[in-house]
């Protein structure tokens, strides 16, 4: 590779760039085959969050794969200024999207990310946060713990939060505060049948995951999408073995961890023998999709991580696989404003199913918010460690939203429903925000608008 | 000199985070969306006003540093390029629309402002904005100022220079001027019409007022395969020889178009050559040509004939044109995509030398072409990692232009000269022809801070760009030897 | 040989060059000797600019008037300078295509449709000669020739040099030949016109005729004249509007219906075919045929109701005043006839109206009122690079005497 012609030193000799430093090692490096796809168009630029935010090139996915390309190529090194820039990335997959090469960029920010959190050590107070958050998140038991206290003091903290009395706290910590789930001790106790019969023929087996936040905080929607499934004619497995899909920690660059939860998912939905793995999170189910490549050069793994990850789909897409709907949609007379969630709509590209299954229901009237295909700011454990861009992004989401004056905002995706919560009460709303497996269960019960 | 003290002042009036001075941070902007062409900066400021903008002007050339502007980076020309020893110029924060002004028929936008952006303000209104290069959705209108950018519909429309009412513009020296206005008719030289499309060299555009358009009554939009490009060809010269001036006339050929059914699923009828037409205007007028130009195409040869009957389907036809350049990312590690003209009775004979070029040089190379205005773009795949191979893509390049001069044609039909074609000017324009030009640039920029090196050869070893290493015409032909 | 006086100014010599080399040449002897040169085509604009001290060379355009080549295939031509628009156009419609360049006077040349950007009614579709510019040759005041552009509808090689000739008036270079982009004419033509008595009826049918989806040629707003007396006419009433439609045969019936409908209960005629390219002749030279001051002058089109109010106005002191524009994009001329004073009052008012009028020059008028004022008007930024070019190009000044307009 010839060398850029160095440009003349400046008395400040900035412009000497590293170039004996190469800023990857390892295993689990970003693919330069992958890389190569990239012919530098910018298309990508419009629908990143973080151009539409800073309009900075090293913050745009064009950016990014340029910078992998360097810290491969020897012409960068994983100085703080490299690692600021991919921890900057929400990884929202819209440049998956907009991009016409084909440039796979979920696999290039995770092995970036991977390589970050091996070879680069975080400044400490950084370093606690993440390992707090990946030694609570991914374990339901201890999540539990940590989530009780917020059944009764959860509005008093997001009050005393948005008062401002909070400040002294580090934003981080006020993000996680704004952004906490309220549960109920119902929630936080309830348990999801493991076995659920379907309701006439049967005409799939299907397992559900039960997820972490949602099965904590959103316990509601678990029960709902094992109730649909049912009604439309499954026979619906929840084994209680199950754990953590490994997304937000995947997502994050922990992927040793994210391999250790694939491994003993991969093994429970192996034993409950379905046809199909259901998922209600749009970040799980990117991620289990993604268990096949997760397990790539692993010769023990391989073969079954993919054919788990062929079976995996968002219950969006199992019904409209499963045909003609059996049970009767009764009429919920709403404004309803659809939101894209990122793993859902780019990495998964699932955009009509939600859509036709929630227009399929009598009486809704259904709205799409202007810049769909950008990020409200969840974006996994990005709203939790950078904090400012998250809530911007949160804000315009919100402003986009309100516009269409929704009775329900509905979202396939827990993360989302906190992020678009918060930026909602920081706008004065109290939306009513909820998955779109709630709305499509109401309808059937006949439970009408609530 | 670029030093402490120009980032310092500069810092002052723009801001800490607007002054880029990590090398890491450089690095991302030493190229556009030519990746070939590259050269890292010493200094990157990203103004967020056309005022910054001036102070950013004037404190470079107090300080005798040259400087490039650059819009969202999406150039095929290098104009971006930054310069050695010069300064990045990034507008991508002038981005707000200021005025949508549609009893009036125009808009005014800073030049951040995406060309596609303009169509989504207006576009509630039953309006657009005309000129629609494949890269609208990134491409700013600054940019499309500096380029004179056409796009698919510039065969009716015409091209920037046909939309743009008025623009102000910071002069070398930091002095803002208003040309133009907005109301028609200045008296005096077209400066406007001068500035576009010179490529970022005369100043830098800090607000655009364009003119909008009403959308046609009706669209009708068709596409044929044929099994040769030929045919495909004929079908076009037919179509002109009526008297019908399509809104859109393009061609694809097959490596092309491999590439963009793998990249974005268009979903077009297996052929050697696909042909787009489209038509617009009030609905009789459309309906009777359209007929016509239907019986052209299946007179020509063409094995399919789809007529797009919604607008799913039409999106779908100009989704397929305009991945095309994209799309080839797929199928090669690079490719060099070329921008030259040819009249366009002159096309086929053009496309047949290009085909015995690509079977010499054993690079493949895919057409694709506004077959209404003879403006052909052919993709040439190559791989930079195989030795001598991103040099050869260059001269194959540059072999396709000598084709086209010699056939009466043009260096550029939209992506500009830039760093990339510099070296090629003196084949279309004798030395008085450039000579003249540069003193009209010398008017405007007397110290020659404003862009320089693109455009017009420098006094190097025979126009030689900056970039990656390329042999010296000499050396290749293998009469001498660098040392 | 036409000899010709500019102002009353008679030039010391005029040559008739035949030859670019002799243009060329011609230029380069000027400006050694430090004379000024004049370039005359039809002659029909000489009026146009500042009363020049003297002129040396008038340089007539006249033997070069050759339509050079026509691809009729490729849809462009190239033409001398001093070719008839008329006649080029005669050549052209052989394949049935043509130069939609329009000129109020039968002498017009290429040349000076370019140099002065001069338009007409189908400027509404077609724009302005500047648009239709793909390539230009050049003879420069020192003796060089040289071309930019090319001969193909798409380039952006280089700097586009015959636009900065565009609207220069001879006073940067002469045109020696250009090179234009054509279309095919047109199957059919019709025009309606339709009456108004209220300016506000006649803004209301303008502004549905604009938002429509009808693609017009050409949409004029005329004033009526003072001598116009029909069964109780007010002075100055009623006012046109002029809708130009090209299309196939079979389509302009419906353009026609669909106009009608939106010109509501305005009273409508329809200029037959035969008589049609008379009525647009009579339409474009009235201005000329009649006497007084003739201004250009430009406004944003939606304050058309304004400017015909100010129109209105100045009837109180002239005895005629008549404005003939483009009414969708906001540019005319307008005649008045009265004595000097009033005039340069009149184009006072109109260049300190800054809010409705813009770019107002002065056209015609007689001796004494190019004394009392200029007639290109303020040029503000764009004159002092128009300056700057000029010294680049014409250090010593001698193209176009002084006449402008830089």
């Amino acid at each position: 590779m010839n060398p850029t012609p160095e440009s003349p030193s400046t008395p400040l000799g900035a412009s000497r760039i590293a170039e004996s430093g190469r800023a990857f090692s390892g295993p689990d490096q970003p693919s330069m085959a992958l890389i190569d796809a990239c012919v530098h168009c910018g298309f990508c630029l419009p629908s990143c969050p973080t151009y539409v935010l800073w309009q900075e090139e090293m913050d745009t996915p064009r950016g990014r794969v340029y910078l992998m390309k360097a810290g491969l190529e020897g012409r960068a090194e994983m100085t703080p200024t490299f690692v600021s820039h991919f921890d900057a990335c929400l990884g929202c997959m819209a440049c998956v999207t907009a991009c016409p090469s084909g440039v796979q960029y979920g696999p290039l920010i995770e092995k970036t990310r991977a390589q970050i959190e091996r070879h680069y050590e975080r400044p400490f107070g950084e370093r606690m946060f993440r390992s707090m958050l990946f030694s609570v998140l991914p374990y339901p038991s201890r999540l539990r713990l940590a989530m009780a206290p917020l059944v009764i003091f959860g509005p008093i903290l997001r009050a005393l939060e948005r008062s401002g009395a909070l400040n002294v706290l580090p934003r981080r910590l006020r993000s996680l505060i704004a952004l906490a789930p309220q549960p109920t001790l119902n929630s936080l106790t309830a348990s999801t049948p493991e076995h659920t019969p379907a309701l006439g023929p049967p005409r799939m087996k299907a397992g559900i995951l039960t997820g972490c936040v949602q099965r904590l905080a959103f316990a509601g929607v678990n029960q709902a999408t094992i109730d649909v499934l049912a009604a439309e004619g499954c026979t619906v497995e929840a084994p209680s073995a199950q754990g953590c899909c490994g997304a937000l920690a995947l997502h994050a660059g922990n992927i040793d961890q994210a391999r250790e939860l694939a491994k003993r998912n991969i093994e429970v939905f192996e034993k409950a023998d379905v046809d199909r793995v259901v998922v209600n999170a749009a970040g799980c189910g990117s991620s289990m999709k993604e268990y096949g490549e997760l397990f790539h050069d692993d010769p023990a793994w391989a073969a079954r991580a993919r054919a788990f990850s062929e079976s995996v789909r968002d219950v969006s897409e199992v019904l409209m696989e499963l045909g003609e709907p059996r049970a009767t949609r009764h009429p919920i007379k709403a404004r309803v404003v659809y939101h894209d969630a990122c793993h859902l709509a780019h990495a998964q590209g699932v955009r009509a199913q939600p859509r036709a299954l929630l227009a399929a229901i009598p009486g809704i009237e259904l709205f799409s918010p202007a810049e769909a295909e950008i990020c409200c700011g969840s974006a996994g454990i990005y709203n939790l460690v950078q904090p400012e861009p998250a809530a911007q992004l949160g804000d315009r989401k919100a402003r986009n939203i309100a516009a269409l004056q929704p009775d329900f905002i509905a979202t396939g995706n827990p993360g989302c429903i906190l992020q678009i919560a918060a930026a909602g009460r920081r706008l004065g709303h109290d939306w009513k925000i909820v998955h779109p497996i709630e709305l499509i269960d109401r309808s059937i019960k006949g439970s009408g608008v609530i | 000199m670029i030093d402490d003290q120009l980032i310092g002042e500069l810092r002052h009036r723009c801001g800490n985070d607007a002054v880029l001075t990590e090398p890491l941070e450089l690095l991302t902007y030493e190229c556009d969306g030519l990746p070939h062409l590259r050269q890292t900066p010493p200094l990157v400021v990203l103004p967020s006003s056309a005022e910054q903008v001036q102070d950013v002007v004037r404190l470079c050339h107090r300080h005798d540093v040259p400087f490039v502007a650059r819009g969202h980076g999406s150039g095929l020309s290098g104009g971006a390029m930054p310069i050695p020893g010069g300064v990045v110029i990034g507008l991508a924060r002038l981005n707000r629309v200021l005025d949508v002004d549609i009893p009036n028929r125009r808009v005014t936008v800073e030049p951040g402002v995406t060309n596609l952006e303009i169509t989504r303000q207006v576009a509630p209104y039953g309006f657009y904005y005309a000129p629609d290069p494949s890269s609208q959705q990134v491409c700013s209108i600054g940019g499309n100022v500096a380029e004179n950018s056409g796009g698919a519909h510039c065969l009716k429309y015409g091209f920037t220079v046909h939309h743009v009412l008025g623009v102000e513009v910071v002069l070398s020296n930091g002095d803002m001027m208003h040309l133009d206005s907005a109301i028609a008719d200045a008296p005096g030289p077209d400066l406007v019409g001068l500035l576009i499309g010179s490529e970022g060299t005369l100043g830098i555009v800090t607000k655009v007022t364009v003119r909008i358009l009403r959308r046609a009554e009706a669209v009708q939009t068709l596409l044929a395969a044929y099994d040769n490009i030929p045919s495909a060809g004929a079908a076009v010269s037919e179509i002109i020889a009526a008297g019908i001036i399509p809104a859109a006339v393009e061609i694809m050929d097959g490596v092309s178009l491999i590439a963009v059914e793998a990249a974005v699923h268009p979903n077009f009828p297996p052929a050697e050559a696909i042909l787009i037409v489209e038509l617009d205007g009030p609905v009789a007028e459309v309906r009777e040509q359209f007929a016509q130009v239907e019986a052209i195409c299946h007179r020509a040869g063409a094995t399919t004939v789809e007529v797009a009957k919604t607008e799913e389907h039409r999106a779908r036809i100009w989704k397929g044109r305009k991945g095309a350049f994209a799309s080839m990312g797929r199928v090669t590690p690079n490719y060099y995509v070329q921008d030259g003209v040819v009249p366009r009775t002159k096309l086929p004979e053009v496309l047949d030398r290009i085909r015995k070029l690509e079977a010499r040089c054993g690079l493949r190379i895919g057409n694709v072409f506004h077959a209404g205005d003879g403006n052909l773009h052919p993709l040439i795949c190559y791989d930079e990692k195989i030795a001598g191979q991103a040099d050869l893509a260059a001269a194959v390049g540059g072999e396709i232009l000598q084709y086209c001069i010699e056939a009466g044609g043009s260096l550029t039909g939209e992506h500009g000269i830039g760093a990339d074609k510099a070296e090629y000017m003196p084949k279309m324009f004798s030395d008085d022809d450039l000579d003249v030009m540069l003193t009209v640039r010398r008017a405007f920029d007397p110290k020659g801070l404003c862009n320089p090196g693109k455009v017009f050869p420098t006094p190097r070893l025979c126009g030689e760009v900056p970039g990656p290493y390329r042999a010296h015409p000499i050396e290749k032909a293998g009469l001498g030897e660098r040392f | 040989m036409v000899t010709e006086s500019i102002d009353g100014i008679l030039p010391r010599e005029t040559i008739e060059p035949a030859s670019a080399e002799d243009v060329a040449a011609t230029l380069a002897s000027a400006a050694q000797r430090r004379v000024s040169v004049v370039i005359r085509g039809g002659g029909t604009k000489m009026g146009w600019g500042r009363t020049p001290a003297s002129v040396g060379v008038l340089l007539s355009t006249k033997r070069l008037n050759a339509l050079v080549a026509h691809e009729h295939a490729d849809l462009t031509a190239t033409v001398q300078a001093g070719a008839r628009l008329d006649d080029v156009n005669r050549a052209l419609a052989r394949h049935g295509q043509w130069l939609p360049i329009e000129s109020a006077f039968e002498e017009s040349t290429i040349g000076g449709a370019i140099a002065t950007n001069d338009s007409g009614p189908l400027r509404h579709r077609y724009g302005t000669p500047r648009d239709l510019l793909i390539g230009i040759r050049l003879a420069l005041a020192d003796g060089r020739l040289i071309k930019a552009g090319g001969n193909v509808v798409k380039n952006v090689a280089g700097y586009d040099i015959g636009k900065l000739i565009s609207g220069s008036h001879g006073s940067l270079a002469a045109i020696v030949s250009a090179t234009f982009k054509l279309l095919p004419l047109p199957g059919a033509s019709a025009t309606l016109m339709a009456k108004f008595q209220r300016t506000d009826a006649l803004v209301d049918a303008l502004a549905a005729i604009i938002g429509s989806q009808l693609e017009a040629s050409a949409i004029e707003v005329r004033t009526g004249a003072s001598e116009e007396k029909s069964g109780g006419a007010v002075f100055g009433r009623p006012y046109r509007l002029l809708l130009k439609f090209e299309s196939t045969p079979g389509a302009l019936d419906a353009h026609l219906q669909k106009a009608r409908a939106l010109l509501g209960d305005a009273s409508c005629e329809v200029v037959s075919s035969q008589s049609e390219s008379d009525f647009w002749r009579e339409h474009t030279r009235a201005p000329w045929i009649s006497s007084g001051m003739i201004v250009k002058l430009a406004w944003l089109p939606a304050s058309l109701d304004t400017v015909l109010a100010h129109v209105d106005d100045l009837r109180a002191s002239a005895n005629d005043v008549e404005l003939i524009g483009r009414a969708a994009i906001g540019s005319g001329l307008l005649r008045v006839d009265a004595n000097s004073r009033i005039q340069r009052n009149i184009v006072e008012r109109l260049r300190s109206r800054t809010d409705v009028f813009r770019h107002v020059v002065v056209l015609r008028a007689d001796a004494q009122l190019k004394q009392q004022l200029d007639v290109w008007g303020p040029l503000g930024g764009a004159g002092a690079l128009g300056s700057a070019v000029k010294h680049a190009l014409d250090p010593v000044g001698i193209l176009n005497a002084g006449r402008g307009p830089v």
